[in-house]
C-alpha cells in the first residue's frame, strides 16, 4: 500500500523556505527541506557508539598515538 | 573462566569509556550527521553503521593529521564520502546490488505514533529512491546542502569546486530530486 503524504510545493507556492502542512500532506520547497525532514527522524543507532568504544579500547598505543599527540 | 568473545560485545554505550572525553565530544556532536550521510549514500542501515564505526576510527587514527583548516564537520565528512565511494566501487566491482525492496529505512522515534511511523518510513524510502536516482553528484551536493552547519564554501571544498559552482548545480539538483520525487508518487 502506497501512502503518499509527501509533496513538492510549486514554485509560485514557494513563499519561504520552511515545510508546511496541508489536508494532512507534508509539503516541501527544497530537496534540502525534505532531506533535513528525514535526517530528522533517522535515529543513530546506539551500538555504534558501543562498537566504536569496544573497538579503541583494543587499540594499541601507537594507534592511540595520533590522538593524544594532538592534545599533548 | 569464560572470555568475552568479539560477538559478545556490549551493546550498553555507557558500559565503556571513551579514550578521552574530546573524542566523545566530537562523536556527540557529528555522529548522527556522518551516519545520515553514510545511510543515504550506501542505502542500508547495517552498512551505514559499520562505516560510521570505520570513519570515527579513521578519524582517531589520524587526529593527527588533522591541521585545523576546515571544521571537524567537514573532515569526518570527507572521510565519510571516500569510505563510502571506495565501498560502492567494491561492491560494483564484485556486482553487489541492493535493490529498493531492501531496508532503506532506519526506525524513528520510540514515542511516534503508527501513522508518524508509516510517514517517516515512507519519507526515507522516497527520498533514497529520488536519491538514487540522480547522478552522483548532485546527490552528494544535496545531502551536503542540507546540513545547515556547512556553508557553500566547505561544500565546495568537499567537492572539489568553487562555492559559485556549487550553487550553479545546486539549481539543477534540486530540480532532478523534486521531477524524481514527484515520480515516485
Amino acid at each position: 500500500m502506497e501512502h503518499n503524504s509527501h509533496s513538492f510545493r510549486k514554485s509560485n507556492e514557494q513563499q519561504h523556505d520552511s515545510s508546511s502542512q496541508q489536508n494532512g500532506k507534508k509539503q516541501f520547497s527544497t530537496a534540502e527541506e525534505a532531506i533535513r525532514a528525514d535526517a530528522a527522524e533517522v535515529e543513530l543507532p546506539p551500538q555504534i557508539e558501543a562498537r566504536l568504544k569496544q573497538t579503541l579500547s583494543t587499540m594499541t598505543g601507537t594507534d592511540k598515538k595520533g590522538w593524544w599527540r594532538k592534545w599533548f | 573462566m569464560q572470555s568475552e568473545t568479539p560477538n559478545q560485545i556490549a551493546t550498553d554505550p555507557a558500559a565503556l569509556e571513551w579514550p578521552s572525553p574530546e573524542f566523545g565530544a566530537i562523536y556527540d556532536e557529528n555522529a548522527k550527521e556522518v551516519y545520515y550521510l553514510c545511510l543515504r549514500m550506501l542505502g542500508d542501515p547495517a552498512f551505514a553503521e559499520d562505516a560510521t564505526h570505520d570513519v570515527f576510527i579513521k578519524a582517531f587514527k589520524k587526529w593527527a593529521e588533522f591541521r585545523g583548516a576546515s571544521s571537524v564537520r567537514t573532515w569526518l565528512y570527507r572521510i565519510a564520502i571516500n569510505h563510502c565511494k571506495n565501498l560502492v566501487q567494491t561492491w560494483h566491482h564484485r556486482h553487489i546490488i541492493t535493490t529498493d525492496d531492501e531496508v532503506v529505512w532506519q526506525g524513528c522515534s520510540h514515542d511516534s505514533t503508527p501513522l508518524e511511523i508509516l510517514e517517516a518510513k515512507e519519507l526515507g524510502q522516497r527520498i533514497h529512491q529520488a536519491l538514487d536516482a540522480l547522478p552522483e553528484e548532485y546527490r552528494l551536493l544535496l545531502l551536503l546542502v542540507a546540513d545547515e552547519k556547512l556553508s557553500y564554501d566547505e561544500v565546495g571544498a568537499l567537492t572539489d569546486q568553487s562555492a559559485d559552482a556549487v550553487r550553479g548545480k545546486l539549481h539543477r539538483a534540486r530540480k532532478a530530486f523534486a521531477t524524481q520525487f514527484q515520480k515516485l508518487s
